[in-house]
This record gives structure tokens, C-alpha cells and sequence, in this order.
């Protein structure tokens, strides 16, 4: 006896929360751990001065990304496989990104409470060694800011790439080019870029105020999804080979 | 029951052209067996017509309405190709159980009672992560997903070719019983075309992206005639005729004449004691598709 079921529309961004963002605290909360023991292993050699948080909170960007590009390469042909339109798909992406950005950017701000708590048990300084929307890491609405904008712009520069690889090498490669300058545009306005795996500043871009941050990471974003979009639209499915 | 379309289809990569201009329309509650040789276009108009692909010209339509981009058609076609376009990278849900509790999920018409009935036939591991399944495995898996799916509108296109002999009957008799309670619409492209050719009530061949044939699988039989006997009687009775296929073994030779024999011929046959009797897909197939540069 068949059970007909109808998915509803919001399966998607279900299905990805279910499977991905649950697992977010435990991934973020390994790095920590990590992250605590270089700090203590450094300690034993010398005087811990600068949050350490701020170092490691680089990498956390390409986890970002990694989600974005996986929801492009590996997701999106799933769910076509299995019957939704690529319009259905793309349409719960920002509803999805958001999530992915919030969960991860809220985390990595714990972060900088939980260092801070350490740090003042210890007695060590909690000192930020470059510049950012915040000028101490306890400025935690301007730290969740500054994480949402770099994690949105990381996540959909990683879409836009992998999905261009996905439709073509030529165009992936070109694509490096362009998720790099959206990447180092929102890097440059939050005056962070010092910390960025890149350390190029946009002329002019560098450390505005946080409403024109805000718009040019918001921008950005947006584009880079706009692209995808334009990726995904009538993106073929490849055939694997087993 | 689902009427599958393609008007005037055509698919390009590039300067290739895959499927061109190609018109056909598959009724509902059928089996049809897609035919083609090697690069003829059996994958490109399949994956037009679920959706996997955009059309570069022309329409695929199901029930009159656009398949592309349309929620309310693709999820009614189910496309199984070799792998299956499971959960494989989707670590670490990309085990059988989670390859069938997605399919559950998301095909509107999935039996899962059916499905771990399969499995257990196939004697596939619910706990195996798809990466660690052999090409058998995952064409076995590739099977499943797609029986199960119960999608009005069934494409198999040669997902079970990495089944051993055994597994693809074990295949090819449940496609038939469930076919049977569950009358659908579904398409087999295939190569193995005698072994399959017993399923099919209607056959689709195309050539260079271009349709050479549709026709009732029977009829199509029976445009030639298979004659077997002493090879000098054989040689007497074929004379005049288009004879597309000769084997001889010893004093014995077999025939393939296109065209059916009239009475006279037929008289004279017997009389000679040559058997006659309906030619193998196979053999019409091959000679449909040679040199064959457009549709017919």
C-alpha cells in the first residue's frame, strides 16, 4: 500500500538544520577545546597578552563557506534528483543561510564571553591585536554583528564558487576572483582585515561606521546570493559514475 | 495515468547535438523500452524529460505542462540513473537506511514497506555507507529507490547494468509484479535488449538523437521473420527477400528476413521443413540503427 505523502515547501531548510546546524555547537565546541589547549600550551612558554579567540575566529569563515558550497555542489542536485525545482531549492537558501550565520556567528560570540571569563580568572589580558566594528571583545552586540556579516558574505561566497565550479572549471576559477573581492570588500569594512587570511584592504572601505558596514556587508551578501541564483537557475545535473 | 511528452526536444553541449528535434509521447500505464546505441541520446532525453536538464529547444511536457522548473511534474518522474543521486555526500547520514529514509521523505509516492522488502531481496546492508557499496550494491540500491518511489512516471536508465545475471532478475520480476498492482507509466533504457525485451510493451528507438521507431513491441517483432533449416532450403526460400542477419552452423543456417512471408512462401517453408518464427529485438534493433542518419 503506497503512503502518499505531500513534503512540504520548508523540507529543505529542515532537512539541512536537522542534519547540519544541530551538529554546529558540537563542531565549534571541539575547536574551543583546541583553541583553549594551544592557549595553555603557549602559556606555559609565556605571557598569554592577546585573545586568542580573535586568531582562531579566522577559520571558523571557511566552515562557512564549506556549508554554502556544499549547499550548492552536493544538496541542490540531491533535492533535484529526488523532484524540487531549483527555484524552490534557491528560494530556502537565505532562510537557510541565516540560520547557518546566526547559529555559528552567536557561537563564536560566546566564544569571546567564555575567553573573557577565562582570561579574568587567570588574570591575563584579553587584548584584540587588530581592528574591528568593536573595540573590546565585550562589546558583544558589535562582536555578533561583525560575525554575521563576515559569516553571511563567507557562506555565499562559498555558494557562488562551488556552484560555478559545479556548472564549469573555467567559470569556478573565475569565480575564486570574485567571491575573494566580495570576501576581502566586507573584510576591509569591518576593519578586520588584518585578521582575515587576507591581509588586503579595499582602498577607501577600510573601517566605516558600523550602519555603512552594515549596508556593505548586507550588499554584498545579497549579490553573491543574486549570483548563485543566476548559477542555479538551469543548472544540469551531472551524471557520477560508480 | 501520466502522458510523458517530447515535442520537437532538442539538447546541445556545446556544438554536439544530443537530442535533435525529437518528438515522441509516451501514454500512461505502460512499460516502454528506450533503445540506442552507444551516444545516441538515451540519457540526454531522459534527463530532459525529468527536469535534470533544460531543454536548448523544444518542450518536455507531462500531462501538457512544462516539465522544467515545475514542482507539480518532477515530483511525479522519478530518474534512476546508475548511482541513484542519493545521500552519498551528505556525511554522515549517507548510509542505506538514510538513502531510503530521504527518498521517504521527499517522493510523495513512497512505499517503505516496499522499500526494506527490496532491500531484504537485494540483500543490501541498511547500515553500509553508500561510498562503501560495490557497483552491484549501489546498483542494487539505484533499483530500490527507484521501485519504491512508485512515481507515476518511472525512468531506469541502465541503473541495474552493474547487477550480477541473478539480481537482475530478482529486477526485472519485481518491476513486473509491482507494474502489475501499480500500473505507471515506466521507461527502461537499456543495452541488454533481449534479456529486458520481455517487459516491454512498447519500444522507443533513436539514433543520433533523432527517433528511428515507436512502435507496439509485438508489431515491431513482427516485422521480420526468423528461418531456420538446412541452409541450402533457407538460401531457396529467403531468395528475393532482405535478409539482414545470417548464421550457419554445420548444414544448418538461421535467417532474419525483414517483412513477413506470404502464403506461398509460407507453403513452401514448411515443405521444405524450415521453422519460422519471430525475429529477436536485438537483430531488428541493430538494423534499425545502421547507417541510419534520421527518423524514418
Amino acid at each position: 500500500m503506497s503512503t502518499i505523502t505531500h513534503p512540504r515547501s520548508s523540507i529543505i531548510t529542515r532537512h539541512r538544520v536537522e542534519r547540519e546546524v544541530v551538529w554546529m555547537p558540537v563542531t565549534i565546541g571541539v575547536f574551543a577545546l583546541v583553541v583553549a589547549a594551544i592557549t595553555a600550551a603557549v602559556s606555559v612558554f609565556g605571557t598569554v597578552t592577546t585573545s586568542a579567540w580573535e586568531v582562531a575566529s579566522q577559520l571558523p569563515r571557511f566552515y562557512a563557506a564549506g556549508i554554502g558550497g556544499y549547499l550548492m555542489g552536493v544538496h541542490l542536485p540531491l533535492y533535484i534528483a529526488h523532484g524540487f525545482s531549483r527555484r524552490e531549492f534557491m528560494g530556502q537558501s537565505p532562510g537557510y543561510m541565516l540560520i547557518v550565520v546566526t547559529s555559528l556567528s552567536l557561537l563564536m560570540t560566546l566564544g569571546y564571553a567564555l575567553e573573557s571569563v577565562l582570561y579574568g580568572w587567570l588574570g591575563w589580558e584579553q587584548a584584540l591585536s587588530n581592528t574591528h566594528l568593536f573595540t573590546e571583545p565585550t562589546q558583544y552586540p558589535l562582536v555578533l554583528i561583525e560575525f554575521l556579516l563576515l559569516h553571511a558574505a563567507w557562506f555565499t561566497g562559498g555558494m557562488v564558487v562551488i556552484g560555478a565550479f559545479y556548472r564549469d572549471g573555467r567559470l569556478g576559477v573565475a569565480s575564486i576572483l570574485v567571491g575573494l573581492a566580495a570576501v576581502l570588500a566586507v573584510e576591509s569594512t569591518l576593519g578586520s582585515s588584518a585578521s582575515a587570511p587576507f591581509t588586503v584592504t579595499v582602498p577607501g572601505m577600510s573601517e566605516l561606521p558600523v550602519a555603512q558596514a552594515v549596508t556593505v556587508g548586507v550588499a554584498v551578501s545579497a549579490v553573491l546570493l543574486a549570483m548563485s541564483w543566476l548559477l542555479a537557475r538551469d543548472m544540469p545535473l551531472r551524471s557520477k559514475k560508480s | 495515468m501520466s502522458i510523458l511528452e517530447a515535442r520537437d526536444l532538442t539538447l546541445r553541449y556545446g556544438k554536439t547535438t544530443a537530442v535533435d528535434r525529437l518528438s515522441v509521447r509516451l501514454d500512461g500505464g505502460k512499460i516502454y523500452g528506450l533503445l540506442g546505441r552507444n551516444g545516441s541520446g538515451k540519457t540526454s532525453l531522459l534527463s530532459v524529460l525529468a527536469g535534470f536538464r533544460k531543454a536548448s529547444g523544444g518542450e518536455a511536457l507531462l500531462d501538457g505542462d512544462p516539465v522544467f522548473e515545475n514542482r507539480n511534474a518532477t515530483r511525479r518522474i522519478c530518474l534512476i540513473r546508475e548511482t541513484g543521486d542519493s545521500v552519498d555526500d551528505d556525511w554522515p547520514y549517507n548510509r542505506v537506511r538514510d538513502a531510503l529514509a530521504f527518498a521517504g521523505e521527499v517522493r510523495p509516492y513512497w512505499d517503505p514497506t516496499y522499500a526494506a522488502g527490496l532491500t531484504d531481496r537485494f540483500e543490501l546492508s541498511m547500515g553500509k555507507r553508500l561510498g562503501q557499496l560495490s557497483r552491484g550494491q549501489r546498483a542494487a540500491l539505484a533499483c530500490v529507490l527507484g521501485l519504491a518511489s512508485r512515481a507515476p512516471v518511472t525512468l531506469f536508465d541502465e541503473c541495474y547494468l552493474g547487477l550480477d545475471a541473478p539480481s537482475r532478475y530478482t529486477f526485472y520480476d519485481e518491476l513486473l509484479k509491482d507494474f502489475m498492482e501499480h500500473p505507471r507509466t515506466i521507461v527502461i533504457s537499456t543495452h541488454l535488449i533481449e534479456e529486458v525485451s520481455r517487459l516491454f510493451e512498447e519500444v522507443v528507438v533513436i539514433h543520433a538523437g533523432r527517433l528511428v521507431v515507436q512502435e507496439d513491441a509485438e508489431e515491431l517483432r513482427s516485422r521480420g521473420t526468423s528461418v531456420i533449416g538446412p541452409a541450402e532450403a533457407v538460401d531457396r526460400v529467403t531468395s528475393g527477400l532482405v535478409v539482414t542477419g545470417e548464421k550457419r552452423l554445420g548444414p544448418t543456417k538461421s535467417a532474419m528476413v525483414l517483412g513477413e512471408f506470404d502464403g506461398a512462401r509460407r507453403t513452401a517453408a514448411e515443405e521444405a521443413g524450415l521453422e519460422l518464427g519471430p525475429v529477436a529485438l536485438q537483430d531488428l534493433f541493430v538494423h534499425l540503427t545502421e547507417g541510419v542518419g534520421g527518423p524514418t
